[in-house]
């Protein structure tokens, strides 16, 4: 994890949001509380916003979900900073979020999807039970 | 986009409708894509991003709202403008959390069965349905002037709003009454706001309004069940909060007083600011230079032409959109000649009346000299 | 938006139909006054082109006190300098304010930056209370002081203020600023023929011939 990496002057705006994170990582390290910077409603120049992405870094963790678009995430150098970046099915960038968080929300499975899984489970596990005893029944048959 | 079949079943089983989660798991959509749904959506309206959670929470619970579409007199630009927007993407999900239960355009049904499906939406929805507005209530010579299946526009708007939850008045003419508004006015065109007083009312103008303003506002009140924080003109502070020249890339130019002279010349080509050229952008509130249209490629502004200010009202009358803000209204030559003549005649009338004034003053004084001189002579003899 | 509309309607049309009428009144109800020749003979040597020499020496002169009198009045012609060049950059050499002049007239110059302007505004807006503080601190500025001065500050003030808060977004939403901008400079055009601003066009004509009468007497101008 190399990370280290000195601000430049020259993007005050960068310097501004990486204090802005320490205070959100701190808030997460004390309280447990989490934190989210929407990155599209700043005026950030598209420079600026590598800058910060390279400033940050990349750490272990990286994930790609897939709904009506993809969806990148990874875990920065700094664990506990997360980048979400939005895109549309287009590959176009819909948004930029920078998430202090100890795991984004969109990476966890909802108690929902999880009980509609498991009915799905369950029916293509009858239908292949089903489908076995019948194969059986035809052996036998043919014996 | 057809009628809502779903919700006469509902009325014969008496089953409440599902949620609007249970929906996207029956098509394998993971409650995912409320997170990723609600990410953009609290992103394009400014809200904090730890909101998103909560709106993607209440919107899986939220049920399929009834819509009646209601288009007066209006040039279908705004339905183009949310229906022409459609790729395959996020957007598109509004689609899916709404029953547009009624819309001329849209709706595969004609006649008698088109005004059955708004009743009926109405009867299922009582209190619940949201209705949008697109297009100005002509109220002269009782209404005469539009009318659908024998009512006039402001018979089926009273009909229709007296049970709805909210009203929407998407684009310039229901917001402000639009362009059948604009002088001499000849239906006498009036604006949603002047005829719905007892209902909550939002105005989504534009000529046309952005899709994602239209379907941002409408996923705010899904998942919140109230009202997003309007202007004093009733448009959503998110989108309607800044003006276009605040957001502006051509902004600097403005700043360091750089500006395209006419269309054609360097600075336009350099892309330069475009006051001089009659830009409304310091008076025009809207999210265009932010959001952008056709899904982010562009604005006018950025192809090259100056802001109509088509979210605000009268934006037709404002002295012509070539016309820079700072001037004055209305051709003033005639005016100042006149005001020049006036001013001239007056001015040597004055002068005149001096110099009789003074020839007169001056003919007493030698008068009285002239006395006095005889009378001295007189005295001495 | 419809008080913008009235104050760029209206508003505004009404006060340049009086400021015009009103500036053409007093010029030319002055200048078609008859003549006051002076009785005496000129001083030897002074030619008719010498009274007109005296008359641009007199409107020249008198921008800058007599080394007498500049103790006194250093302060009030300083600062008197830095406003009056001030209200001209801010008033011609804005870039809005120029679409202005060439919507009414045609005509159209270079403009200065916009951030320039402002500061210049904002200068010319601290000068012009300076001003008022030396007219209300000077014993004897005060006791010739009348409304037509203090109204003619105000009217002067306002516009410059009005148009900072504006450029600025300070206050209110642009738009109401603007109109209230345009209000200002309504009541501007207004006053101005009939207050102590005239002497923006008179100063030509007051300082001219007194300059000329002067020469004719064979006076130090």
């Amino acid at each position: 994890m190399n990370c280290t990496k000195e601000f430049t002057h020259n993007a005050p705006f960068v310097h501004v949001l990486m204090h802005e994170i320490t205070v959100l990582l701190g808030d997460l390290a004390l309280n447990g509380k989490e934190g989210a910077i929407d990155l599209r409603g700043l005026p950030l120049l598209d420079q600026d916003k590598k800058q910060l992405e390279d400033l940050l870094g990349r750490g272990e963790v990286s994930a790609i979900v897939n709904i009506m678009g993809e969806t990148q995430i990874w875990e920065t150098a700094y664990s506990g900073v997360w980048w979400l970046r939005h895109k549309d099915t287009g590959d176009k960038v819909i948004s930029d979020q920078v998430a202090v968080t100890i795991i984004p929300e969109i990476l966890k499975t909802h108690k929902s999807d999880v009980k509609s899984s498991l009915e799905r489970l369950r029916t293509v596990f009858k239908t292949e039970e089903k489908r076995e005893d019948g194969n059986s029944h035809d052996h036998e048959q043919l014996r | 986009m057809t009628t809502n079949s779903s919700g006469k079943k509902n009325l014969t089983t008496g089953r409440q409708p599902e949620t609007l989660s249970d929906m996207l798991q029956r098509r394998g959509v993971s409650r995912r894509a409320f997170l990723k749904y609600a990410a953009m959506t609290a992103s394009l309206m400014a809200l904090p991003p730890t909101m998103a959670n909560v709106m993607a929470a209440n919107l899986a619970r939220a049920r399929r709202q009834s819509v009646i579409w209601l288009s007066f007199q209006e040039c279908t630009g705004c339905t183009e403008s949310l229906t022409r927007s459609m790729r395959p993407t996020l957007e598109d999900l509004i689609f899916d959390f709404i029953s547009l239960d009624y819309h001329h355009t849209l709706q595969a049904v004609s006649g008698h069965a088109a005004e059955e499906a708004r009743r009926n939406a109405m009867k299922e929805n009582k209190g619940k349905y949201i209705v949008i507005v697109d297009g100005s209530v002509p109220i002269k010579d009782g209404g005469i002037y539009s009318m659908i299946a024998g009512m006039t526009n402001l018979q089926i708007l009273e009909e229709t709003v007296n049970d709805a939850f909210a009203v929407v008045a998407v684009g310039t003419c229901a917001a402000y009454g639009g362009l059948p508004h604009a002088d001499p006015n000849p239906t006498g065109a009036v604006p949603i706001s002047d005829l719905v007083k007892d209902k909550p009312l939002i105005n989504l103008p534009g000529c046309p309004p952005i899709p994602e303003v239209m379907s941002g506002t409408l996923s705010y009140v899904l998942s919140f069940g109230k009202i997003p924080e309007l202007d004093h003109l009733a448009r959503p502070l998110s989108f309607y909060g800044e003006t276009i020249h605040d957001r502006c890339y051509r902004r600097p130019f403005y700043d360091r007083g750089l500006f395209a002279k006419s269309f054609d010349d360097e600075g336009a080509r350099k892309g330069w600011c475009l006051y001089e050229l009659g830009c409304k952008g310091p008076v025009a509130y809207n999210s265009c230079a932010t959001m952008k249209w056709n899904g982010g490629v562009s604005f006018p502004i950025q192809s090259g032409h100056g802001c109509l200010g088509c979210s605000e009202p009268n934006f037709w009358d404002m002295g012509g959109f070539y016309k820079p803000l700072s001037t004055g209204l209305g051709n003033m030559g005639s005016a100042l000649a006149g005001a020049a003549v006036a001013g001239a005649a007056l001015g040597g009338g004055s002068a005149w009346l001096a110099r009789k004034h003074q020839g007169e003053y001056m003919k007493n004084l030698v008068d009285h000299e002239k006395d006095k001189a005889g009378q001295n002579s007189k005295k001495e003899n | 938006m419809e008080l913008l509309e009235f104050a760029r309607g209206p508003a505004l049309q009404s006060a340049m139909v009086i400021f015009v009428a009103g500036v053409l009144w007093r010029i030319i109800g002055i200048l078609a006054l008859p003549f006051i020749s002076i009785p005496s003979r000129a001083r030897k040597g002074v030619l008719p082109e010498g009274e007109v020499k005296g008359w641009f020496e007199g409107i020249w002169r008198r921008m800058w006190p007599h080394k007498s009198f500049i103790r006194q009045a250093l302060f009030s012609t300083i600062n008197g300098h830095v406003y009056h060049i001030g209200l001209f950059v801010v008033v011609f050499l804005f870039a809005p304010h120029i679409a202005f002049i060439k919507d009414l007239t045609g005509l159209s110059w270079a403009s200065l930056p916009s951030n320039l302007v402002n500061a210049v505004g904002v200068v010319t807006a601290a000068s012009l209370i300076a001003a008022l503080i030396h007219r209300l601190t000077n014993p004897v500025q005060r006791l010739i002081s009348t409304f037509n001065d203090y109204f003619s500050w105000f009217v002067t003030l306002a516009p410059v203020l009005t148009g900072l808060l504006a450029v600025s977004h300070l206050g209110a939403r642009y738009e109401t600023l603007l109109a209230i901008h345009l209000l200002s400079i309504a009541l501007l055009l207004i006053w101005f023929p009939f207050g102590k601003l005239m002497h923006a066009f008179l100063f030509v004509v007051s300082r001219g011939a007194t300059g000329a009468r002067m020469k004719h007497r064979g006076a130090q101008i």
